[in-house]
Parts: structure tokens; sequence; C-alpha cells
């Protein structure tokens, strides 16, 4: 009899273990990762279908329209689908995934396309979090300045401490690790540009542009772009136009690729790796636009190697 | 009688063509360990060099793999230059049949090299934990990059966190700024940077070399050529093997030669 009891036992903590595993497979089985857009905004598309495709996992889309009140219970539907980590596209859908994993912080969140994403203090506070930055790094544009035109090694930097110290501060590392050299120019207003370019313009073998508002306006690109040619000196920028209106080379983040590197983020998260040690990565894929016209009247010739290393050339 | 003309249609529409009609056939490029990032120069020369030997081609080369995932199934290419490890993964159940390898320094495979920076403290004896820039080789990174490039050597690629990038040269980037630790980047990558700025390349220095990676694959798809254009695109491409003259779209995508798939 006592025999039989104790099958019986061990019968039942069977089924229970089988139970059990049986619940936590079908719940691992549902893992799911959800991604949160601030809205309908084109430049998502892409990114979000190379993240789909390649995460491996079930994918939900949530939208926030715009606006983080238009759908009260969006928070409540995205939380209670239990996603294993939340990519997040766009300010207001990071700053939403922000606040909504405050207390749910074993969801780890990376967020992308965010411009300055410096300003929002993301990261603080909260070890969930983890990015992609949207920003090409000016070691990357100082990088392809050295490769198309080995020869430039001063840089001119004019720029306005109110919106770029910090910005500068990384450039001078990137500099250092190149080993070029820097000429900074400080400017408190835009009329002031085209003084400190007759200034530094002698001292220098290029130019690179920041994506600064009293150095990046329309009046001073126009400008520049004509005294560059003048003065044969190699400009580099960020801006896609930037090339397109005559300065040599254009580095800028390639948006299609951002999808790719945040699954593969998301796979080293979901594997062990703490969100905070991956903190803000740099966008490492990068679209280069080369002016083949603007570098022969300045005096630089491309091999087919350099013209075969640019995504884009403008002949 | 309707359905006898509607039925002649279809058979029209669906039969195999060949590269001397008049309609051009679609070519696919995939290939992101390639040097050749520049897409519209290698459109134009593909499009020149098949022209050229009366070959109509619609040459369509892909930066991301998303793209091409997706034109692939929709655009049933005539032709397709791929890499090896996508025709493993997708070939057989997308109907393509590898014709010939392009061969570079007389060899159909090529290596990559796990580089960091020269004042890096990683060395392969412990090399793990580490973030490593490298292109995608499929949704299943680990194990199976694992396998194709470090099996049998002293490195365990699952032991780090890759993170996937759309073309060689940022992995280069990445890993000479100190974005990542390491990067696995190509031979011919590192040779195409090192003509242009010598001291980009010296920043680095390589901690393992890979297993050999088999060259892309060109590829027909099944139904899509007949006999006579297959045969054609085999004549043309075999053509300049051992020649002195390579055409420009040899030079650019470094192949000296091409061979007859074999398994």
């Amino acid at each position: 009899m006592a025999g039989k009891l104790s099958l019986i036992k061990i019968l039942i903590a069977l089924t229970l273990i089988l139970l059990c595993s049986t619940a936590v497979s079908a719940q691992q089985s549902r893992q799911q990762v959800a991604i949160l857009l601030s809205d309908s905004e084109q430049a998502y598309l892409k990114p979000v279908s190379a993240f789909s495709n390649e995460i491996g996992m079930e994918v939900q889309v949530y939208n926030l329209q715009g606006d983080l009140r238009r759908d009260p219970r969006l928070m409540d539907k995205l939380l209670a689908s239990r996603p294993s980590l939340i990519f997040a596209l766009g300010a207001k859908a990071a700053y939403a995934a922000k606040l909504w994993t405050h207390q749910h912080q074993e969801i780890p969140v990376i967020f992308a396309m965010v411009l300055n994403w410096q300003k929002y203090n993301f990261l603080k506070g909260q070890d969930n979090m983890s990015g992609i930055a949207s920003e090409v790094a000016p070691g990357i544009q100082f990088l392809n300045l050295s490769m198309f035109v080995p020869t430039a090694r001063r840089i001119g930097i004019i720029y306005s401490p109110e919106h770029s110290r910090e910005i500068v501060v990384l450039a001078r590392e990137a500099a250092a690790l190149l080993k070029l050299e820097l000429r900074e120019h400080p400017i408190s207003s835009p009329a002031e540009f085209k003084a400190a370019y007759r200034q530094l313009a002698s001292q220098v073998d290029g130019f690179w542009l920041l994506n600064d508002p009293f150095t990046y306006t329309v009046e001073n690109m126009d400008w520049m772009q004509a005294r560059c040619i003048k003065d044969r000196l190699v400009c580099i920028g960020q801006g896609s136009n930037l090339a397109e209106i005559g300065m040599m080379l254009s580095v800028l983040p390639d948006i299609d690729n951002i999808g790719t590197q945040a699954a593969s983020m998301a796979r080293n998260i979901l594997r062990g790796q703490l969100p905070k040690d991956v903190g803000v990565m740099e966008s490492l894929g990068t679209r280069i636009l080369l002016n083949q016209r603007t570098a022969a009247r300045i005096g630089i010739s491309l091999s087919a190697q350099a013209l075969g290393m640019a995504t884009e050339v403008m002949e | 009688m309707i359905r006898i003309l509607f039925v002649i249609l279809l058979l029209v529409l669906a039969r195999p063509v060949s590269g001397l009609a008049v309609e051009p056939v679609d070519f696919y490029f995939y290939f992101p360990d390639s040097s050749q990032v520049n897409l519209s120069q290698l459109k134009r020369e593909m499009d020149r060099f098949l022209a050229k030997a009366g070959f109509s081609v619609r040459f369509q080369p892909f930066a991301h793999k998303i793209d091409f995932d997706n034109k692939l199934k929709s655009g049933r290419p005539a032709l397709v230059l791929l890499p090896e490890w996508y025709y493993q993964c997708n070939g057989r159940e997308l109907g393509l049949v590898p014709l010939l390898t392009p061969l570079r320094h007389g060899r159909s495979d090529y290596t990559k090299l796990l580089m960091v920076r020269k004042s890096s403290p990683w060395k392969l004896t412990d090399f793990s934990g580490r973030t490593v820039a490298m292109t995608t080789m499929g949704t299943d990174n680990g194990e199976k990059v694992n396998r194709a490039l470090f099996d049998g050597r002293k490195l365990d690629l699952l032991k780090n966190h890759i993170v996937n990038i759309s073309k060689d040269a940022d992995a280069f980037f990445a890993v000479a700024l100190g974005h990542v630790d390491a990067a696995v980047v190509c031979g011919d990558t590192l040779s195409t940077v090192g003509k242009l700025d010598k001291k980009l390349v010296e920043m680095l220095e390589p901690l393992i070399e890979s297993n050999p990676i088999p060259m892309p694959l060109l590829c027909i798809m099944s139904g899509r050529l007949d006999p006579a254009g297959i045969e054609q695109i085999k004549k043309i491409f075999m053509a300049h093997n051992g020649g002195s003259d390579s055409p420009a779209i040899m030079e650019m995508l470094h192949i000296d030669g091409w061979q007859t798939f074999s398994n």
C-alpha cells in the first residue's frame, strides 16, 4: 500500500513538473518584441522592416500617433503583451518607453532616430535604457576625410559654444585619435561666420561643418561652398544637401542600417548583455556622398578605389 | 477558343527567356563583403560589360539584406550574384541554381580578419564579452558565424556580442574609432583602405584570420533562362579568365576569373 502511495506521489510530482515546464515553454514561445513608434513617419518604415525581419521573434508594432495622450490605453496594451524588449523610434517613443518601463525595468529598451538624444537624459535613473545615436560621430567624418584626402591634416571648425560645445569635445578626442589638428573658432551669432572663416582659411586644409544653427544657414552654406572652391579647401559635413550644393564630402548615417544594428543589439541584450553596458552606440552604418566635380575643382584627384568606397558619387 | 488563347498567352509569358532576346533579363547583386560600395558605378560597369557581349540585363545591386530579401522573393530575377551563405540558407527554396564562382587571386574563397586597435588590451587568449562589428551572415548569428568563420580556431564568437552592419567598410570604421572593441573585416577592404590612407590600417592589428569563406555564387533562377542563355552567360564571364585585359567590372569586384560551380 505504502509503495502504491509513493508511486502516486511521484507521478503527481512528475505531472506538476511537466505542467510547469509546458507553461514556461508556452510563455517563452509567445515571447515577443514591441516596436513603439512616435508617429507614422515614413523614415521609420525601413528600420521597422529590417528589425522585424532580423530579430527572429514575433513583433508587435504600437504607434503613439504623435501624442502620448492620444490613446490612453496604449501603455496598458503594450505592457499586457509582456514584451521581451521595446524598440522605440523617435524622441516621443523613447520618452514613452522610458516612462512606461519605470516600474518595469526588467523590460530592456533600445531607442533610435532621436536627434540630440543627449538632451533628453534617457539613460539617467534607469538601467534598462540603451540606444543608437542619430548623428554620425565626428570621428567617422574625420576618418572619411583622411581616407579621401590623406593630405588634409589641419581641420577648421566654426561653432557656437551655446549649441555645439559637447560635439566639439568629441571632435577633439577623435582628431587626437586620428592625429589630426583641429583649429577652432567659436562664434556667438551667424553674422560672425564669414569673418571666422577668413581668419581660419589660411591655417587649415579643410573645414568640418557642424549642424549648428549659427553656422548652418542657407546664406553661410552658399557662401562657404563658393569660398572653399576658390580657396581650394576640402569641406565635409553630414547634411545630404551639402555634397549636392557643392561641398566635397558628406557622411550621413545609413538609416536603412539602423534596424539591422538594433536587431543585433536586441539579440545581445536578450542573451544577457546588460542595456546599461550597451549604453548609446554610435550609428555604425554610413552613407558617403562624394562630389567628384568639386574634388576636381579644388585639385584633388580621386582614384578608382576612392570612388568605389563612396556610396554615391556626384559627377 | 478564348481559353486556348489564354493558355497560350500564359505559356508565352512563363517561358524561359534568352539573353539574346530583346527583353532584358533581371540580374540582382548582393555582396556585403565587397569593398565596392558605389552601386551606381557597379551598375554602369556591369550593364556596359554585358551589353558589349550582346547580353541585355537590368542589373540591380542591393546594399541592404532586407531590400534584397524582399525583391528576390517578388522579382524572380534570371541571374543573381549572392553570398554563399545566403544560397545555403534560402537558395534551394527560391529555386536558385549555382552556375559560376568568381576567383580572387585564383582562389574561390577569401578570408576575414578579427581586427582590434593596436592600443587595445584585447588578446585572443581571453577574447570574450567584447562587442564585435561585422557584416551579416543571415539571421542566426552566433552559432552559424562561429562555425563558418572560426570553427577549430582559438576563438569563440558566441562569447561576444556581434553587431551587424550592412557593409564591410563600416566595420572597419567602427573598430578604428573605438566604437566597437573589434571587427571582422575582409582583407580586401583593408587593402583598399590601405591604398587610400595607409595610416588608417596601421592603427589596427589582426588577432586571428578566419577559415576560408566561399566566394559569392552566380546563380540562375530555375526556368528563367533557356539553355542557350545559360551557355551564353557562362561564355561571357569565363572568356576573360587568364587574360591581361580584365574588364573594369572584374577589377571593381577584385575578381580575376570565374569557374564552373561544383559542390
